[in-house]
Protein backbone atom coordinates (compact mmCIF):
# COMPACT_ATOMS: atom_id res chain seq x y z
CA UNK A 1 0.00 0.00 0.00
CA UNK A 2 2.70 2.62 -1.14
CA UNK A 3 -0.08 5.03 -1.55
CA UNK A 4 -1.13 4.80 1.75
CA UNK A 5 -2.04 8.29 2.74
CA UNK A 6 -0.94 8.02 6.58
CA UNK A 7 2.04 5.88 5.61
CA UNK A 8 0.51 3.41 7.87
CA UNK A 9 -0.42 0.23 5.67
CA UNK A 10 -2.28 -1.35 8.70
CA UNK A 11 -4.60 1.39 9.46
CA UNK A 12 -5.16 2.31 6.27
CA UNK A 13 -5.89 -2.07 5.36
CA UNK A 14 -8.33 -1.70 8.33
CA UNK A 15 -10.14 1.35 7.62
CA UNK A 16 -10.91 0.33 3.58
CA UNK A 17 -11.66 -3.04 4.92
CA UNK A 18 -14.64 -1.18 7.31
CA UNK A 19 -16.07 0.90 4.57
CA UNK A 20 -16.34 -2.05 2.65
CA UNK A 21 -18.02 -3.79 5.13
CA UNK A 22 -20.44 -0.57 5.80
CA UNK A 23 -20.88 -0.38 2.08
CA UNK A 24 -21.87 -4.03 1.19
CA UNK A 25 -25.78 -3.68 1.49
CA UNK A 26 -25.57 -0.48 -0.24
CA UNK A 27 -23.76 -2.47 -3.25
CA UNK A 28 -26.36 -4.56 -3.46
CA UNK A 29 -28.93 -2.28 -3.65
CA UNK A 30 -26.90 -0.29 -6.48
CA UNK A 31 -26.94 -3.14 -8.57
CA UNK A 32 -30.53 -2.65 -9.90
CA UNK A 33 -30.24 1.29 -10.15
CA UNK A 34 -26.87 0.38 -12.40
CA UNK A 35 -28.49 -2.30 -14.97
CA UNK A 36 -31.99 -0.19 -15.32
CA UNK A 37 -29.30 2.72 -16.18
CA UNK A 38 -27.83 0.27 -18.62
CA UNK A 39 -30.81 -1.13 -20.21
CA UNK A 40 -32.11 2.61 -20.31
CA UNK A 41 -29.03 3.58 -22.32
CA UNK A 42 -29.76 0.88 -25.05
CA UNK A 43 -33.42 1.53 -25.26
CA UNK A 44 -33.19 5.32 -25.90
CA UNK A 45 -30.15 4.17 -29.02
CA UNK A 46 -26.82 4.87 -27.36
CA UNK A 47 -24.33 2.75 -29.30
CA UNK A 48 -23.18 0.25 -26.80
CA UNK A 49 -19.46 1.85 -26.40
CA UNK A 50 -21.23 5.04 -25.40
CA UNK A 51 -23.67 3.68 -23.19
CA UNK A 52 -21.27 2.00 -21.16
CA UNK A 53 -18.42 4.63 -21.42
CA UNK A 54 -21.22 7.18 -19.33
CA UNK A 55 -20.77 5.28 -16.54
CA UNK A 56 -17.55 5.12 -15.96
CA UNK A 57 -16.61 8.88 -17.14
CA UNK A 58 -19.97 10.37 -15.64
CA UNK A 59 -20.27 8.39 -13.26
CA UNK A 60 -23.59 9.74 -11.60
CA UNK A 61 -26.78 7.56 -12.02
CA UNK A 62 -29.31 10.23 -11.37
CA UNK A 63 -27.89 12.65 -13.93
CA UNK A 64 -27.27 9.92 -16.37
CA UNK A 65 -30.85 8.57 -16.01
CA UNK A 66 -32.24 11.93 -16.47
CA UNK A 67 -30.31 13.37 -19.57
CA UNK A 68 -30.99 9.41 -21.26
CA UNK A 69 -35.10 10.35 -20.91
CA UNK A 70 -34.19 14.04 -22.00
CA UNK A 71 -32.18 12.23 -25.26
CA UNK A 72 -35.30 9.86 -25.95
CA UNK A 73 -37.27 13.23 -26.09
CA UNK A 74 -34.88 14.58 -28.49
CA UNK A 75 -33.69 17.62 -25.95
CA UNK A 76 -30.95 19.96 -27.18
CA UNK A 77 -27.83 19.60 -26.08
CA UNK A 78 -27.60 22.48 -23.67
CA UNK A 79 -31.00 21.23 -21.43
CA UNK A 80 -29.13 18.17 -21.44
CA UNK A 81 -26.42 19.57 -19.79
CA UNK A 82 -27.78 22.67 -17.09
CA UNK A 83 -29.89 19.37 -16.12
CA UNK A 84 -26.69 17.63 -15.20
CA UNK A 85 -26.03 20.87 -13.76
CA UNK A 86 -28.53 21.09 -11.46
CA UNK A 87 -29.07 17.35 -10.57
CA UNK A 88 -25.58 17.38 -9.25
CA UNK A 89 -25.11 20.83 -7.70
CA UNK A 90 -25.41 18.76 -4.21
CA UNK A 91 -22.25 17.20 -4.58
CA UNK A 92 -21.06 20.64 -4.13
CA UNK A 93 -22.26 20.22 -0.94
CA UNK A 94 -21.05 17.11 -0.23
CA UNK A 95 -17.45 18.54 -1.29
CA UNK A 96 -17.18 20.97 1.32
CA UNK A 97 -18.94 18.89 3.99
CA UNK A 98 -15.87 16.31 3.26
CA UNK A 99 -13.00 18.77 2.51
CA UNK A 100 -11.79 19.08 6.41
CA UNK A 101 -12.23 14.84 6.89
CA UNK A 102 -10.50 14.34 3.42
CA UNK A 103 -7.31 17.24 3.97
CA UNK A 104 -4.99 13.88 5.25
CA UNK A 105 -4.60 13.07 1.33
CA UNK A 106 -2.54 14.35 -0.89
CA UNK A 107 -3.83 16.32 -4.29
CA UNK A 108 -3.91 13.61 -6.42
CA UNK A 109 -5.50 11.12 -4.47
CA UNK A 110 -8.13 13.64 -3.35
CA UNK A 111 -8.88 14.43 -7.18
CA UNK A 112 -9.42 10.41 -7.10
CA UNK A 113 -12.02 10.71 -4.39
CA UNK A 114 -13.92 13.27 -5.69
CA UNK A 115 -14.52 11.93 -8.53
CA UNK A 116 -15.54 8.74 -7.04
CA UNK A 117 -18.00 10.81 -4.75
CA UNK A 118 -21.41 9.72 -4.32
CA UNK A 119 -24.66 9.83 -2.61
CA UNK A 120 -23.62 6.73 -0.77
CA UNK A 121 -20.37 7.96 0.66
CA UNK A 122 -21.75 11.29 2.07
CA UNK A 123 -24.42 9.32 3.96
CA UNK A 124 -22.22 6.53 5.39
CA UNK A 125 -19.08 8.88 6.24
CA UNK A 126 -21.43 11.26 7.82
CA UNK A 127 -22.35 8.35 10.12
CA UNK A 128 -18.93 7.34 10.80
CA UNK A 129 -16.24 10.13 10.68
CA UNK A 130 -17.58 11.06 14.25
CA UNK A 131 -15.45 7.87 15.27
CA UNK A 132 -12.70 7.98 13.58
CA UNK A 133 -10.44 10.75 14.99
CA UNK A 134 -7.69 10.20 13.16
CA UNK A 135 -7.81 11.42 9.70
CA UNK A 136 -5.89 9.21 7.89
CA UNK A 137 -8.69 5.97 8.67
CA UNK A 138 -11.43 8.56 7.18
CA UNK A 139 -9.16 8.44 3.90
CA UNK A 140 -9.01 5.32 4.39
CA UNK A 141 -13.04 4.68 4.96
CA UNK A 142 -13.67 7.02 2.28
CA UNK A 143 -12.00 4.92 -0.77
CA UNK A 144 -13.31 1.57 1.04
CA UNK A 145 -16.76 2.97 0.28
CA UNK A 146 -15.82 4.72 -3.27
CA UNK A 147 -13.66 1.91 -4.91
CA UNK A 148 -15.74 -1.05 -4.61
CA UNK A 149 -18.85 1.23 -5.22
CA UNK A 150 -17.56 2.14 -8.32
CA UNK A 151 -16.87 -1.19 -9.41
CA UNK A 152 -20.28 -2.43 -8.30
CA UNK A 153 -21.90 0.80 -10.69
CA UNK A 154 -19.79 0.36 -13.26
CA UNK A 155 -20.44 -3.22 -13.84
CA UNK A 156 -24.02 -3.76 -13.25
CA UNK A 157 -24.44 -1.03 -15.83
CA UNK A 158 -22.54 -2.92 -17.98
CA UNK A 159 -24.28 -5.44 -17.69
CA UNK A 160 -27.87 -3.75 -18.41
CA UNK A 161 -26.28 -2.49 -21.06
CA UNK A 162 -25.06 -6.58 -22.56
CA UNK A 163 -28.15 -7.95 -21.65
CA UNK A 164 -30.58 -4.87 -22.92
CA UNK A 165 -34.27 -4.90 -22.41
CA UNK A 166 -33.71 -8.82 -21.77
CA UNK A 167 -34.31 -8.30 -17.48
CA UNK A 168 -37.68 -9.19 -15.61
CA UNK A 169 -38.78 -5.32 -15.43
CA UNK A 170 -41.90 -6.44 -13.14
CA UNK A 171 -39.95 -7.39 -9.14
CA UNK A 172 -39.75 -3.27 -9.22
CA UNK A 173 -36.04 -4.01 -8.16
CA UNK A 174 -35.13 -0.58 -8.68
CA UNK A 175 -37.22 0.17 -5.65
CA UNK A 176 -33.98 -0.99 -3.49
CA UNK A 177 -32.74 2.68 -3.62
CA UNK A 178 -34.91 4.59 -2.07
CA UNK A 179 -35.31 1.93 0.43
CA UNK A 180 -31.98 2.26 1.17
CA UNK A 181 -31.89 6.31 0.89
CA UNK A 182 -34.80 5.58 3.71
CA UNK A 183 -32.31 3.47 5.70
CA UNK A 184 -29.94 6.35 5.32
CA UNK A 185 -32.23 9.13 6.29
CA UNK A 186 -33.48 7.45 9.27
CA UNK A 187 -30.04 6.74 10.91
CA UNK A 188 -28.84 10.12 10.59
CA UNK A 189 -32.33 11.75 12.03
CA UNK A 190 -32.09 9.14 14.94
CA UNK A 191 -28.56 9.62 15.63
CA UNK A 192 -28.92 13.20 15.37
CA UNK A 193 -29.52 16.48 17.64
CA UNK A 194 -32.81 18.26 17.47
CA UNK A 195 -31.86 20.62 14.83
CA UNK A 196 -30.88 17.53 12.48
CA UNK A 197 -34.02 15.89 12.88
CA UNK A 198 -35.98 19.32 12.40
CA UNK A 199 -33.85 19.90 8.78
CA UNK A 200 -34.16 16.42 7.59
CA UNK A 201 -38.06 16.81 8.32
CA UNK A 202 -38.37 20.16 6.74
CA UNK A 203 -36.02 19.11 3.79
CA UNK A 204 -38.42 15.71 2.97
CA UNK A 205 -41.77 17.74 3.37
CA UNK A 206 -40.67 20.43 1.17
CA UNK A 207 -39.41 18.18 -1.41
CA UNK A 208 -42.63 16.37 -1.37
CA UNK A 209 -44.55 19.42 -2.13
CA UNK A 210 -42.12 21.19 -4.40
CA UNK A 211 -41.11 17.65 -6.97
CA UNK A 212 -43.60 19.21 -9.82
CA UNK A 213 -40.68 22.09 -10.37
CA UNK A 214 -38.52 21.18 -13.45
CA UNK A 215 -34.76 19.87 -13.51
CA UNK A 216 -35.54 18.31 -10.33
CA UNK A 217 -34.97 21.72 -8.84
CA UNK A 218 -37.38 20.22 -5.92
CA UNK A 219 -34.36 18.96 -4.60
CA UNK A 220 -32.26 21.45 -4.20
CA UNK A 221 -35.00 23.70 -3.51
CA UNK A 222 -35.87 21.16 -0.20
CA UNK A 223 -32.49 21.04 0.92
CA UNK A 224 -31.76 24.54 1.64
CA UNK A 225 -35.15 24.49 3.33
CA UNK A 226 -33.89 21.56 5.23
CA UNK A 227 -30.98 23.34 6.14
CA UNK A 228 -31.99 26.76 6.97
CA UNK A 229 -34.49 24.91 9.28
CA UNK A 230 -32.07 23.29 10.72
CA UNK A 231 -29.74 26.73 11.40
CA UNK A 232 -33.15 28.48 12.31
CA UNK A 233 -33.72 25.77 15.05
CA UNK A 234 -30.09 26.02 16.67
CA UNK A 235 -30.08 29.67 16.37
CA UNK A 236 -33.64 29.76 18.45
CA UNK A 237 -32.44 27.68 21.28
CA UNK A 238 -29.57 30.26 22.10
CA UNK A 239 -26.01 29.89 21.21
CA UNK A 240 -25.18 26.07 21.23
CA UNK A 241 -21.93 25.05 23.55
CA UNK A 242 -19.60 24.99 19.99
CA UNK A 243 -16.02 25.19 20.43
CA UNK A 244 -14.65 28.20 18.58
CA UNK A 245 -12.13 28.44 15.60
CA UNK A 246 -10.11 25.04 14.26
CA UNK A 247 -12.57 22.49 16.18
CA UNK A 248 -15.74 23.75 14.53
CA UNK A 249 -14.22 23.93 10.79
CA UNK A 250 -12.87 20.07 11.25
CA UNK A 251 -15.96 18.93 12.44
CA UNK A 252 -17.85 18.69 9.29
CA UNK A 253 -21.11 17.25 8.60
CA UNK A 254 -20.71 15.00 11.68
CA UNK A 255 -22.98 16.27 14.64
CA UNK B 1 -27.32 11.74 -30.23
CA UNK B 2 -24.58 8.91 -31.52
CA UNK B 3 -21.31 8.91 -33.05
CA UNK B 4 -19.01 11.83 -31.79
CA UNK B 5 -21.77 14.32 -30.88
CA UNK B 6 -22.88 11.42 -27.86
CA UNK B 7 -19.44 10.73 -26.96
CA UNK B 8 -18.67 15.18 -27.32
CA UNK B 9 -22.32 15.41 -24.64
CA UNK B 10 -20.94 12.39 -22.53
CA UNK B 11 -17.29 14.13 -21.97
CA UNK B 12 -19.34 17.36 -21.15
CA UNK B 13 -21.40 15.98 -18.67
CA UNK B 14 -18.29 14.48 -16.97
CA UNK B 15 -16.32 17.60 -16.83
CA UNK B 16 -18.89 19.12 -15.08
CA UNK B 17 -19.90 16.85 -12.64
CA UNK B 18 -16.62 16.27 -11.34
CA UNK B 19 -15.81 20.18 -11.48
CA UNK B 20 -18.57 20.17 -9.30
CA UNK B 21 -17.42 17.14 -6.81
CA UNK B 22 -13.85 18.81 -6.78
CA UNK B 23 -14.51 22.10 -5.87
CA UNK B 24 -14.09 21.77 -2.14
CA UNK B 25 -11.95 18.62 -1.70
CA UNK B 26 -9.40 19.83 -4.28
CA UNK B 27 -9.35 23.71 -3.55
CA UNK B 28 -9.95 23.67 -0.40
CA UNK B 29 -6.82 25.50 1.23
CA UNK B 30 -7.86 28.04 -1.12
CA UNK B 31 -11.79 28.69 -0.07
CA UNK B 32 -12.43 30.24 2.58
CA UNK B 33 -16.23 29.28 3.95
CA UNK B 34 -17.71 31.45 5.58
CA UNK B 35 -19.13 30.59 9.58
CA UNK B 36 -22.63 30.26 8.49
CA UNK B 37 -21.92 28.04 5.66
CA UNK B 38 -19.92 25.66 8.08
CA UNK B 39 -22.73 25.75 10.45
CA UNK B 40 -24.96 24.49 7.83
CA UNK B 41 -22.58 21.72 6.95
CA UNK B 42 -24.07 19.71 10.30
CA UNK B 43 -27.65 19.59 8.69
CA UNK B 44 -26.56 18.71 5.09
CA UNK B 45 -26.74 14.84 5.33
CA UNK B 46 -30.18 14.92 6.79
CA UNK B 47 -31.65 17.52 4.58
CA UNK B 48 -30.21 16.35 1.35
CA UNK B 49 -31.22 12.41 1.78
CA UNK B 50 -34.79 13.76 2.94
CA UNK B 51 -34.96 15.75 -0.02
CA UNK B 52 -34.06 12.42 -1.97
CA UNK B 53 -36.12 9.91 0.12
CA UNK B 54 -39.17 11.55 0.46
CA UNK B 55 -40.31 12.07 -2.95
CA UNK B 56 -39.81 8.54 -3.70
CA UNK B 57 -42.48 7.48 -1.46
CA UNK B 58 -45.04 9.98 -1.22
CA UNK B 59 -46.12 11.41 -4.43
CA UNK B 60 -49.13 14.20 -4.66
CA UNK B 61 -50.90 15.53 -7.79
CA UNK B 62 -52.36 14.46 -11.18
CA UNK B 63 -50.37 11.30 -11.54
CA UNK B 64 -50.63 10.32 -8.14
CA UNK B 65 -53.57 7.15 -8.09
CA UNK B 66 -53.93 4.70 -5.27
CA UNK B 67 -53.57 1.62 -6.72
CA UNK B 68 -50.05 2.76 -8.00
CA UNK B 69 -48.82 4.52 -4.96
CA UNK B 70 -50.09 2.55 -2.00
CA UNK B 71 -47.24 -0.09 -2.56
CA UNK B 72 -44.79 1.97 -2.01
CA UNK B 73 -46.69 4.18 0.87
CA UNK B 74 -46.75 0.67 2.62
CA UNK B 75 -43.20 -0.08 1.67
CA UNK B 76 -41.98 3.45 3.42
CA UNK B 77 -44.30 3.29 6.45
CA UNK B 78 -42.59 -0.29 7.52
CA UNK B 79 -39.05 0.79 6.14
CA UNK B 80 -39.41 3.22 8.05
CA UNK B 81 -40.21 1.19 11.46
CA UNK B 82 -37.58 -1.41 10.89
CA UNK B 83 -35.26 1.60 10.26
CA UNK B 84 -36.11 3.32 13.43
CA UNK B 85 -35.94 -0.08 15.40
CA UNK B 86 -33.12 -2.23 13.71
CA UNK B 87 -31.00 0.58 11.62
CA UNK B 88 -30.02 -2.11 9.65
CA UNK B 89 -29.82 -1.83 5.95
CA UNK B 90 -30.63 -5.20 5.47
CA UNK B 91 -33.58 -5.84 7.37
CA UNK B 92 -34.76 -2.72 5.64
CA UNK B 93 -34.39 -3.81 2.39
CA UNK B 94 -36.05 -7.22 2.84
CA UNK B 95 -39.23 -5.81 4.62
CA UNK B 96 -39.81 -3.11 2.32
CA UNK B 97 -39.25 -4.87 -0.44
CA UNK B 98 -41.17 -7.96 0.81
CA UNK B 99 -44.09 -5.14 1.52
CA UNK B 100 -44.33 -3.77 -1.95
CA UNK B 101 -44.41 -7.38 -3.49
CA UNK B 102 -47.16 -7.72 -0.75
CA UNK B 103 -49.17 -5.11 -1.42
CA UNK B 104 -48.85 -4.70 -5.29
CA UNK B 105 -49.93 -8.54 -5.23
CA UNK B 106 -53.00 -7.61 -3.02
CA UNK B 107 -54.15 -4.49 -4.93
CA UNK B 108 -53.52 -7.47 -8.14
Amino acid sequence: MGGAPNGDGTTFAAGFREGMRDALPIMLAVTPFGLVVGVAAVEVGLPVAQAIGMSYIVYAGTAQLAALQLIAVGSPVAVILVTTLLLNLRFVLYSAAFAPHLRAAPGWLRVVMAFLMTDQSMALGSQRYGRFPERGAKVAHYLGVAVPMGVVWTTSSTLGVLLGAGLPTGLSLEFAVPLVFLTLWVVAMVRGTAPVWVAGAVAGGVAVLARPLPFNLGLLVAAFAGIAAGLVWETRRGPAPRPSGAATARRGPTP
Amino acid sequence: MTGAGGWGLILAMAAITFALRASFIVLQDRIRVPALVRRGLAYVPAAVLGAIVAPAFVQLGGDADVVTQAPRWAAGLVGAAVAVRTQNMVAVLVAGMLTLWGVQALLG
